[in-house]
């Protein structure tokens, strides 16, 4: 994944797009203080196959139930 | 005679149907001591006893339903009575459609009477019980610290007795976090186990429904009356509903699983100590424990953030871009943290929630079948504690609940003893989908062998002059 996605410049520019007002040193720092989260959650992403679908927690848990 | 206010849930139902309490009585010693409390811990957003004992004594005597006037709160997150609710905040205000919750529905076709709604943190987005619009929760057993979140003003209502029971809803810990901090017992259930419509979200892929009171045993006779299949909630499921209310069989033969280094490395000490001696209560009731390795969790709680953080940010987006100083500076902040997420992480989020099912059931609760894990890094924190490190601490505490609600099986959350302060230390047992009753009779035998529950706050007023 790049480090670019993150980085407060995609955020400003984010934020402008959805018309929500936020300044550079704002988005600086929510740059710094959610890498720790997406750096773990890509690792976990990385591990996804094309078989893992959105469905299939409630899948589960119906199955579950039926058991 | 025990002041009728400091009776729970089994207790009322037992004296009211027997003739031993009059109904009215009951709802009307609840509302003034719910007025009593409401001055000392701000436990409530809107209060109005006068209404709830005229609601009683219209319902008269003939067949009762199985709450015949037992009172009780909701958190200020549903619509009822036709009445929208605050969600936390006095100035923004979001597009709610007027849905009658059937939850609280179902409380009233059973008899129960609600005397209000209860405080929470705006949007019930936080863990902390403080609210700049209508002042914060106060921890029942002191006052200088916080009740917790976000429903605070629930579990600090219960625990002060203002009310023998409170529906609330969770997140990523909203029940179980206050109810540990605040001494009293509250059950997240499975994903869908509880109709969620006419309550305003956080997030649409993790929030329950759930229920805070005094006791196991109280917690399950509520969850009988609101458990079941809701055909126009999408988030409900079609599972059978036990009968919770004689939910028995305590915790013999009960294999409980621990991870002992996750205890140390994520709690203050006195959890830890609280936890070997729980363990050592279900021991001599009979559970086996083992040994369980639980570090997915981490995984899933990086991967609970990114899904609340965009679904919340979904529901806010608009009243962020036009109602923005509105907003409080904490949430606001806490909004603007999924302006670094992509559509695409949403979905793997999603995608990463079916596994995380997948990875517990075939990984810890494969070997268990239940696990003993903390709601909490630490006892109640003070507002000046709170103000030095309010991200430190909210996600000190969240990151004990989110893996629960991102994998979608239930937990309850049960007092456990008293720290060196005298504050309440909660811990959870976490079980496979649909295990209610198991996690229920399993905290029941515990609550039958120790006393943590029925202590109450000193309340009112000595330690507030």
């Amino acid at each position: 994944m790049s480090e670019r996605r993150r980085d407060s410049a995609w955020i400003v520019a984010v934020a402008a797009s959805r018309g929500i007002a936020l300044n550079a040193d704002r988005a600086e720092e929510i740059a710094a203080q959610v890498a720790p989260t997406l750096e773990r959650f890509d690792a976990l992403v990385a591990e996804l196959s094309v078989d893992d679908d959105i469905g299939e927690l409630r899948r589960r848990l119906v199955a579950e139930a039926d058991a | 005679m025990r002041e009728i206010w400091t009776l729970g849930v089994e207790d009322l139902v037992q004296a009211i149907h027997a003739g031993e309490l009059d109904a009215v009585e009951v709802v009307r010693a609840f509302a003034e001591r719910a007025a009593e409390v409401d001055g000392l811990v701000n436990c409530f957003i809107t209060l109005d006893g006068a209404a709830a004992t005229e609601r009683a004594a219209g319902l008269g005597p003939g067949s009762p339903g199985p709450l015949h006037c037992v009172p009780y709160a909701y958190k200020d997150v549903f619509v009822h009575g036709g009445a929208t609710p605050s969600v936390g905040s006095r100035d923004v205000s979001l597009p709610v459609r007027g849905r009658a919750s059937p939850v609280l529905d179902r409380l009233d076709a059973a008899g129960a009477i609600a005397l209000g709604a209860c405080n929470l943190d705006p949007f019930a987005y936080a863990a902390t019980g403080v609210n700049p619009d209508f002042g914060d929760t106060l921890n029942p057993w002191d006052p200088t610290r916080i009740a917790g979140g976000s429903s605070g003003g629930a579990a600090a209502a219960v625990a002060a007795g203002a009310v023998p029971f409170a529906v609330g809803t969770d997140a990523g810990g909203s029940i179980r976090i206050p109810a540990a901090l605040c001494g009293v017992t509250g059950l997240k259930p499975t994903l869908g186990r509880i109709p969620r419509r006419g309550a305003v979200p956080l997030t649409y892929s993790q929030d329950t429904v759930g229920i805070l009171a005094r006791s196991a045993r109280d917690v399950a006779l509520v969850l009988g009356t609101v458990a079941g299949h809701d055909p126009d909630d999408p988030s409900s499921i079609p599972a059978p509903v036990p009968a919770y209310a004689v939910a028995h069989g305590g915790c013999e033969g009960l294999r409980i699983g621990v991870d002992t280094d996750a205890f140390a490395a994520r709690t203050m000490p006195q959890i830890a100590t609280t936890a070997e001696s729980v363990l050592g209560v279900f021991t001599r009731l009979g559970a086996e424990l083992i040994e369980v390795d639980l570090a997915l969790l981490e995984g899933f709680d990086a991967a609970a953030a990114v899904l609340t953080w965009a679904e919340a940010l979904a529901i806010h987006e608009r009243g962020l871009e036009t109602q923005t100083s509105r907003y409080p500076p904490t949430i606001r902040a806490r909004l603007e943290s999924a302006l670094a997420v992509h559509g695409a992480d949403h979905v793997n989020a999603l995608r990463l929630q079916g596994r995380s099912i997948a990875q517990l059931l075939e990984g810890p609760l494969s070997t268990a079948d239940v696990l003993l894990v903390p709601t909490v890094s630490s006892s109640a924190v003070t507002f000046d504690a709170l103000r030095r490190d309010a991200v430190g601490v909210s996600i000190g505490h969240l990151r004990l609940n989110r893996p629960f609600n991102f994998a979608g099986v239930p937990a309850l959350a049960f007092p456990a003893g008293f720290d060196a302060d005298g504050l309440p230390v909660g811990l959870q047992l976490v079980g496979r989908p649909w295990a209610e009753e198991q996690l229920l009779a399993c905290v029941a035998a515990y609550q039958e062998a120790t006393d943590w529950h029925r202590r109450l706050p000193p309340l009112p007023p000595a330690h507030l002059e």
